[in-house]
């Protein structure tokens, strides 16, 4: 076996280093540097991406199979070289170098278009700093080589999320909204610690190195395997809002829709994806099936949501949920590299497009309802155009990023033996394409439906209008075949190869064998796989387009109009009616046993306190002495606190407190003769 | 020398600032520079920790103090090795921070600086002292100011708390006393019983022991009030019938004596720290005692329970420790979540606060009862972070009660936007507190759970995942809190508070910078700590119930 690893390029750390030293002169020094130090942290940010597109052309140079890793010592509980210690550690293999592009690239553009949206706000320095923070925390979780460092980005990506989507929490329903989508993706964290702390039971490390070896040498029981990853797959389920912890997603469109895009859309959310591909090989077949259904259930029931939905973001929030959920569908079916490359492709689409929404929102000076939009696209031409390029692929149709991507994840469904799963995924592609017509058509098309905001609207500056191209571009599957032969392409180049794959071969409880010997099998690519079904595919991408448009196109339905069966509209409309059942069984199930213990504690726990106390009062009753000694003694204590300090220490009249004193060490002697006689006999 | 310094120079600005009479103001600088003073003497002291080999002390003093008959010999033997040096240094912290929180205080001000500088020597001198009488008079000691600090300047119900906290006390530290003085006799006594030598012939009494080892130690005599040497002693005698060997196999209501000596300094220290059911006197004193007050008994205090385990209770008994280990298990995560569920259901910021301190040593029980490297480890890093954290969170509530004169979540709202800098360190201490990663309050709960996870008894895979439903629970009790104090429309109440003074600001800076600094770096901790506790994880593994 040859050495596969390379030590890390001196560079690398600096990719959060940079952004996090921005954020720190920016808090600082925000408020005396020119444009309130905006420009600081987009010179952070971009640094990172320099840097990013650097590692990974220097990654790729490598031979196959190999990768860049370094470990330092964080700290150390027992001495020696087998001692108990915790790393810091940093891998950089295909999965990291892609997702470390996406994310430096996302953010920066994202940066810049806030330069315009956030424009006037009064706290627009502390938007800067956030969203640097948030930088600096996901780049901690994509570098990680270690769950633990991966969780503590996890964790803080987490708190920025908290504090973004709070960022206008002098209304309390932002501020909600925040602490909803905190304490659902806790829930889930609490599966992903309780994944790691088997991982670390049974193999005594928490580098997934270790972890790797661990597992391939059997050091995990098959069960205790299965829940660990279904352990760890939960967080993946809270942070990626999926079904069933998915009710915080569409609450976090609160927050502006700068971070819509970067954190609720692109990086963040996906980061579970991320988390699912990188942990792959410890996932048992088991393990693999709910991830897998998990993933196609969320797609095809976020997508019915989508229908009901008028908020133009909402309508985006359901579309990142489903296709979230298609991605998981890919990691579960045996084709990680499937989902890490819609996650890619997602991300530069999906960033468009709220982007694109934000530039509408901003023109149309906050409105997001559908109802007062309409006939946008003769005002707004480049966030049209963007828009539409950017629907297109979501939509999968050819020639786009999205065809490429989806068609890679449901052909691998298919090709494994998926079929249910398989059909679930082409109709949520059908839905896709259909609610994104729908929503396309009621904002660009159409006569305006409220003459005074579509007479304010303009297109937006060019602080916001650059990223909306740049990542529209980003849309065309060209760059995503960009030099690859028809075995070797982009995909296979990135997401095929992680690191340690060759090096840990995989047991029978880890049966899927993509990783390992890096054989492809026979109906690997859509290109080699049956011509039928990229018909098929494409067609009913065209067929949603068409049907959405059709229906709109009259003007005979409006933005309510149904489109679902009533009693399926009236269901997914509901939400499934997850948030008043989680709210009844959770929320208020907690919030009664809260009050309960809280009286426990009062009237029972306390109670047999002061009941005690009350006896041995009684008991001192008796001896005559107590109630001058102890009742008295305390009302006398209180007079005596007025009198000074003096009287503390004994110069004036505090004989009653030395009595009591004297009292209660005396009583404290007798109990210890006596517990001595007893004990000793 | 330093060391006695440490511990008594406390009470020499006491009788200064007594003398001080009238003068206020010099009263209240007077305590300001002990307190400063001290803390630099404490972290001197605890520098002197790093890198000790395992049973080595710094800064030790032994010298004869009280001889009474043959054995009775109670020495002035003090000395702090990684364990307490990292506590004293908590302690010369916090007497900082609440000494500048102390400002507004303005009754008696000269008594009560004299108090609450006699209170600093009880608790430095209990985490120092190294002969279990002295450690005994130390913990009383410590009673009588805190006593009087709330009594005196308490809150309306401050009576019936300060009695309660001192009773409580005083009644766990009559199981503490009787345990030192069972000791004793059973060390003293000399010889053993025909049954124990029977089935241990390697079983040697106390001085036999001490006469076959006599360089160890430093050379000391024998000395059955020795911590290190009883701690030694103990180690030795694991699966030789114990420390308590004199008594033979003597039980009471089929539990043998040592057991009752160990569950009974348990609840000694219990009380302290507090576990639940031993709890109740916490909230009480919390929401009674000024906030300074409140700083320190939640900052150091409670840790002077967990440290008493930890230095008396577990090392001295490391059989029925490690057989205890279930016991301790429920008992840390009954505390942890049904101190969170409690919280959870307060409308007074302080006395969740005061709850939330229940759950959060409950971590620390759990850790213990690990048996484990990791699980200790982390118990007793949470010990100091919980104290840096605890201690922040009673400033932030005291400074919202000067401006508020009252302290319930639904009467406050936007505070945020009227006081930035203040709101943005109390969502700091409150999201260290929540166990965030990057803060230190995250090292302690993970460490705990990763130990409690491979714990050495039955259910603890069970115990422990019923413990991290307490981190939800936790979230959002804080959550809730931060969302009614500080979010939302500016309550028109809360219209005209003042932004925080610099006084303000430099009480609680000292907090802040451990909190975020050994969150992102813990190394100095565990370089402190982890050689003390590695030989009470050596000593529990012999015991052959903990891997």
């Amino acid at each position: 076996m040859p050495d596969l690893a390379h030590s890390l390029p001196a560079y690398v750390p600096w990719i959060i280093f940079c952004p996090a030293l921005a954020g720190v002169i920016q808090h600082f020094f925000g408020a005396k540097l020119p444009r309130k130090g905006d420009l600081v942290v987009i010179a952070g940010i971009g640094a990172s991406l320099a840097m990013s597109i650097a590692l990974m052309f220097q990654w790729a140079a490598l031979p196959a199979g190999h990768y860049f890793v370094e470990a330092w010592e964080w700290f150390r509980l027992t001495p020696g070289a087998d001692g108990i210690a915790f790393d810091m550690a940093i891998v950089v293999d295909g999965l990291t170098a892609s997702l470390l592009c996406v994310v430096t690239l996302v953010a920066t553009l994202v940066f810049v278009f806030s330069t315009g949206y956030m424009k006037g706000d009064p706290r627009y320095e502390r938007f800067f700093f956030w969203l640097s923070f948030f930088a600096v925390a996901m780049l901690i979780l994509t570098l990680a080589d270690n769950l633990l460092m991966l969780f503590i980005g996890w964790e803080l990506v987490g708190l920025c999320s908290y504090k973004l989507i709070g960022f206008w929490s002098e209304d309390l329903v932002n501020a909600e909204a925040a602490k909803k989508a905190f304490i659902v993706t806790r829930v889930g964290d609490v599966g992903m610690l309780l994944g790691m702390l088997v991982f670390y039971h049974y193999c005594g490390t928490l580098s997934m190195r270790g972890i790797f070896a661990g597992v391939a040498a059997g050091a995990v029981p098959a069960t205790a395997l299965t829940w660990a990853g279904i352990g760890l797959f939960f967080g993946a389920v809270g942070k990626s809002a999926q079904f069933p912890l998915q009710i915080w997603l569409p609450d976090a469109m609160a927050g502006p829709t700068p971070v819509s895009a970067l954190i609720h859309a692109a990086t963040m959310v996906a980061a579970g994806v991320y988390l699912a591909a990188r942990m792959f090989p410890v996932f048992t077949p088991d393990a693999l099936q709910y991830i897998a259904w998990t993933g196609g259930i969320t797609a095809f029931l976020a997508a019915l949501v989508a229908f009901t939905q008028t908020d133009i973001k909402k309508v985006l929030a359901y579309s990142t949920i489903s296709q979230l959920g298609y991605m998981m569908l890919g990691v579960g079916v045996g084709a990680p590299w499937a989902g890490m490359f819609h996650l890619t492709t997602h991300a530069m689409f999906k960033a468009c497009l709220f982007l694109g929404s934000g530039s509408v929102i901003h023109a149309m000076h906050h409105a997001q309802d559908l109802k007062d939009m309409g006939g946008l696209r003769k005002k707004m031409p480049v966030t049209f155009y963007t828009f539409v390029l950017s629907t297109l692929a979501l939509a999968g149709i050819p020639f786009t990023s999205g065809f490429l991507s989806k068609d890679a994840i449901l052909i691998e469904a298919l090709g494994n033996g998926h079929i249910v799963l398989f059909s679930l995924g082409l109709f949520s592609a059908f839905l896709t394409a259909f609610y994104m017509a729908r929503m396309v058509w009621l904002c660009f098309f159409g006569k305006p439906r409220n003459q005074e905001k579509f007479d304010h609207a303009h297109e937006s500056p060019l602080s916001m209008t650059v990223p909306l191209i740049i990542l529209a571009a980003f849309a065309v599957s060209f760059w995503f075949t960009l030099g690859a032969g028809p075995e070797d392409e982009f995909a296979n180049q990135f997401y095929r190869t992680p690191a340690y794959a060759q090096e840990f071969p995989k047991t029978d409880a880890v049966a899927h064998a993509y990783w390992v010997d890096g054989k492809k099998p026979a109906n690997w690519h859509a290109s080699h796989g049956p011509r039928w079904f990229q018909i098929v595919a494409m067609v009913l991408g065209l067929i949603g387009l068409g049907v959405g448009i059709a229906l709109f196109r009259s003007g005979r339905r409006n933005q309510n109009a149904r489109i679902l069966p009533a009693g399926v509209h009236e269901l997914a409309a509901g939400k499934y009616y997850m948030d008043e059942m989680y709210l009844d069984a959770f929320v208020g199930a907690a919030n009664k046993t809260a009050d309960g213990c809280r009286w426990v504690d009062e009237k029972l726990v306390d109670g047999a306190v002061n009941l005690s106390g009350a006896v041995g009062l009684f008991i001192g009753d008796a001896s005559g002495d107590a109630d001058d000694l102890v009742v008295d003694g305390a009302v006398n204590l209180a007079a005596d606190a007025a009198k000074g300090a003096g009287a503390l220490v004994g110069t004036a009249q505090s004989g009653r407190v030395r009595n009591y004193l004297a009292m209660a060490i005396g009583v404290t002697a007798v109990s210890i003769i006596v517990l001595v006689f007893f004990v000793i006999g | 020398m330093l060391l006695t310094l440490a511990i008594f120079l406390p009470f020499l600005g006491m009788i200064l600032i007594l003398r001080a009479k009238g003068d206020d103001e010099k009263a209240r600088n007077l305590g300001l520079v002990f307190s400063i003073v001290t803390f630099v003497l404490c972290s001197i002291v605890a520098y002197k920790t790093y890198g000790l080999e395992s049973g080595k002390y710094a800064a030790e003093i032994d010298v004869s103090w009280i001889e009474l008959g043959d054995s009775f010999h109670v020495r002035y033997h003090i000395g702090v090795d990684g364990l307490s040096g990292m506590l004293i240094f908590l302690t010369g912290l916090l007497a900082i921070c609440a000494a500048l929180a102390s400002w507004g205080i303005k009754k008696n001000v000269r008594g009560y600086w004299a108090m609450f500088l006699l209170l600093h020597t009880g608790v430095i001198g209990t985490f120092a002292s190294l002969d279990t009488f002295l450690f005994y008079m130390f913990w009383e000691l410590m009673l009588l100011p805190m006593y009087f600090l709330i009594g005196i300047w308490g809150g309306p119900r401050r009576i019936y708390a300060a009695i309660k906290f001192f009773l409580y006390t005083l009644w766990g530290s009559v199981f503490l006393l009787a345990g030192i003085l069972v000791v004793y006799f059973a060390l003293s006594a000399d010889k053993l019983p025909d049954e124990i030598t029977a089935k241990n012939p390697q079983a040697l009494t106390f001085s036999a022991w001490r006469a076959a080892n006599p360089d160890s130690l430093n050379g000391a005599d024998a000395n059955v009030f020795s911590i290190p040497q009883v701690t030694a002693y103990a180690k030795y005698m694991v699966g030789k019938g114990g420390i308590l060997a004199a008594f033979g196999d003597l039980s009471l209501f089929g539990h043998h004596i040592a057991w009752w000596i160990f569950w009974g300094m348990f609840i000694a220290f219990a009380v302290k720290v507090p576990v639940f059911p031993f709890h109740t006197w916490l909230p009480d004193a919390h929401v009674e005692a000024p906030t300074p007050i409140s700083v320190i008994l939640a900052g150091i205090l409670l840790k002077l329970g967990g440290y008493g385990m930890l230095r008396l209770n577990f090392p001295f008994f490391p059989q029925v420790f490690a057989e205890a280990a279930f016991c301790l298990g429920v008992l840390g995560v009954v505390s942890i979540v049904y101190g969170a569920l409690v919280a959870m259901a307060q409308t007074d910021f302080k006395k969740m606060v005061a709850y939330s301190s229940v759950s959060h040593m409950g971590f620390c029980i759990l850790g213990f009862a690990s048996l484990t490297t990791e699980g200790i480890n982390g118990a007793v890093v949470q010990l100091f972070n919980h104290g840096t954290i605890s201690g922040l969170l009673f400033l932030v509530v005291g400074v919202l009660y000067d401006r508020a004169h009252h302290r319930d979540l639904n009467r406050f709202g936007g505070v945020m936007w009227k006081m930035p800098v203040y709101s943005t360190m109390a969502t700091i201490a409150i999201f260290a507190s929540i166990g965030l990663p990057g803060l230190s309050g995250f090292w302690g709960e993970f460490l705990a759970f990763v130990g409690s996870f491979s714990g050495h008894y039955h259910h603890a895979k069970i115990i422990t995942v019923i413990a991290t439903s307490g981190l939800v629970f936790t979230a959002a009790y804080y959550l809730r809190a931060i969302q009614r104090v500080y979010l939302g429309k500016v309550n028109p109440a809360c219209e005209d508070f003042p932004e925080i003074t610099k006084r303000e600001k430099w009480s609680m800076l000292p907090l802040l910078v451990p909190t975020i600094l050994f969150g992102v770096y813990p190394k100095p901790l565990f370089d402190m700590i982890s050689t003390s506790l590695n030989t009470l994880v050596e000593t529990v593994k012999q015991t052959g119930l903990a891997g």
